[in-house]
């Protein structure tokens, strides 16, 4: 029953029903897929506060020359004495496609099983595919133990 | 529809009572016409051969993993203490238990066999040129879906195997600039693989992507019917 | 021969609404098959002899369940499931794009893969060689598919070897 040209009241009525629709369908959309979308995605998981975190091992557990895995805070990590001075720790978690690294006593190493990739003792890749150097932890030695601190 | 006699294709019944029940059917329903075009006086094409059934056996084999895996969520559990132990259950103690997810487990390789059966059959007989170019997107669409079933129905059973596969796995679209991390946190659910990660898995392979499959299937065997089967060579 | 209908350049609906002695003809000039009882009979017996095919193989190779999960211990040798061998090798291939910069390694094996997957979606769309199906006809797109399909096997057996 519309005469859109010859009735510019009509047409003016039909411009407004049309961005009122869009309006309000643009709002539904939103609306649905904005709370939705939140509750999909995932939580980051909350740093506990009271600052950087510790752990204690005792220092005969690891031998030097030797090398030992421990849990630190839930993360693979991994404690190597070189040598008489150095103390190192480090994430076991390889920076390629995160399998666990393994110690590799013949070549004093840490090797990945999952794609050849190959840390020395300080972290630094000398072989394979991971684009970075494993993440270190500060360490010191008190009273027999080794402390490790988050970063 | 007054008779005695109720023809239905070849059958010939004479039952009064099924007679009376047919037809207060069809009266509200229309059923003899439907049966009649969709199964007693419909033809298929006489030049499909051994190779055109490849499709089809794809899409038994889904209903094959539908019903198999509605059978094992009567038994699995979605946590990462549990899920081991369950599908060990499963294997174990349930009577036939082992036949059930043996078919499941061997049904899903066999689908991606089949499925890619259909597709070089699709590709070296030229049918996915025109008018059913789309058609072939949604075939490829389809085969996507199914690789993400595997891919999220792999990781339930929380095996060593399953678990580094799925966080080799999740790590690589990391790699992709700026939105990479994004998808791989996404994907896991939080920053590594664990309980939350085994949940959505479980949602995503059991509800999320079966429906969405299953109406993408509705949408590659309506296209068929719309266009006809493709000739012969 | 001379009047035969066209069956197969017809949409469904029109071949529903051919008259029914023209369906009868068909049948009789081994155009086209009864889709009941003879079709239905077919698609019983392939996926009754597809079901048997699952359960011996299930019988016979049982579905194995491995050790539980442990995020503290990669296993050795861990290889993904042969469907994604492919897609594992490609990761590797990647890695000799080292010359392109450090970032390349990791990026050219997510993209190698998604160029696959969407050259797969546009086949259609690239090989618009006209109407012809026949493939002898077709050299470009069979030597190209064959390239895509050896490709795809050598990855899949590097993948599981290498």
């Amino acid at each position: 029953m519309t005469t859109e040209s010859l009735d510019p009241a009509a047409d003016s009525r039909r411009g407004f029903l049309n961005a009122a629709l869009g309006f309000f369908g643009t709002i539904a959309v939103v609306g649905v897929i904005y709370p939705v979308g939140l509750y999909l995605w995932p939580r980051r998981e909350k740093r506990p506060e009271g600052g950087a975190r510790s752990m204690k091992i005792p220092l005969a557990e690891v031998p030097i020359g030797d090398a030992k895995f421990i849990r630190f805070f839930n993360k693979p990590t991994v404690i190597i004495r070189p040598n008489e001075q150095e103390l190192v720790a480090l994430s076991a978690v390889c920076t390629h496609l995160g399998c666990i690294v393994k110690w590799n006593d013949a070549n004093s190493e840490l090797h990945c099983p999952c794609h050849g990739g190959v840390f020395d003792t300080k972290g630094a890749v000398i072989g394979g595919p991971p684009p970075s150097p494993l993440e270190s932890y500060s360490t010191t030695v008190e009273d027999g133990y080794i402390v490790i601190e988050e970063a | 529809m007054d008779m005695d006699t109720l023809e239905l294709g070849p059958f010939k019944v004479k039952n009064k009572l099924v007679i009376r029940m047919f037809s207060a059917l069809d009266d509200r329903l229309g059923v003899k016409e439907i049966l009649d075009d969709e199964v007693f006086e419909k033809i298929a094409p006489a030049h499909l051969g051994f190779w055109s059934c490849f499709g089809g056996i794809s899409f038994f084999l889904f209903i094959c993993q539908i019903v198999t895996g509605i059978l094992l969520m009567i038994y699995y559990q979605p946590t990462i203490s549990q899920a081991h132990a369950s599908v060990g259950r499963i294997m174990n103690e349930a009577p036939f238990g082992w036949l059930i997810r043996g078919i499941h487990a061997w049904g899903s390789n066999l689908m991606l066999i089949t499925i890619a059966v259909h597709m070089t059959k699709i590709f070296v007989s030229g049918i996915y040129k025109a008018p059913r170019e789309l058609n072939w997107v949604v075939g490829v669409i389809l085969l996507l879906l199914t690789l993400g079933l595997s891919f999220t129905g792999y990781l339930l059973p929380w095996t060593q195997l399953a678990y580094w596969a799925t966080v080799v796995g999740t790590e690589t679209p990391a790699a992709i600039p700026y939105i990479g991390e994004y998808i791989r946190f996404a994907m896991r659910g939080g920053d590594e693989i664990g309980q939350v990660t085994l949940t959505r898995f479980f949602a995503i392979h059991v509800m999320v992507l079966p429906v969405i499959t299953a109406a993408t299937v509705l949408l590659h065997l309506l296209q068929i019917r719309r266009q006809g089967i493709s000739g012969p060579l | 021969m001379a009047h035969q209908t066209d069956f197969t350049k017809k949409k469904e609906c029109e071949v529903k609404a051919l008259p029914l002695e023209e369906k009868k003809r068909m049948v009789k000039d081994g155009e086209a098959h009864w889709f009941f009882p003879r079709h239905v009979a077919e698609q019983v017996i392939i996926c009754g002899a597809l079901l048997m095919i699952l359960i011996t193989i299930s019988t016979i190779f049982p579905a194995h369940l491995g050790e539980k999960a442990d995020p503290f211990n990669t296993p050795d040798h861990i290889k993904p499931e042969w469907y994604f061998l492919a897609a594992y090798y490609t990761l590797r291939v990647a890695e000799y794009t080292e010359f392109l910069g450090a970032w390349a390694p990791k990026i050219m094996g997510i993209v190698m893969q998604g160029v696959a997957v969407t050259l797969l979606l546009l086949v259609p769309f690239i090989d618009r060689g006209g109407k012809e199906r026949r493939p002898s006809k077709r050299p470009i797109a069979m030597a190209a598919g064959a390239a895509a399909a050896i490709t795809f096997i050598a990855f899949t057996l590097l993948g599981h070897y290498v």
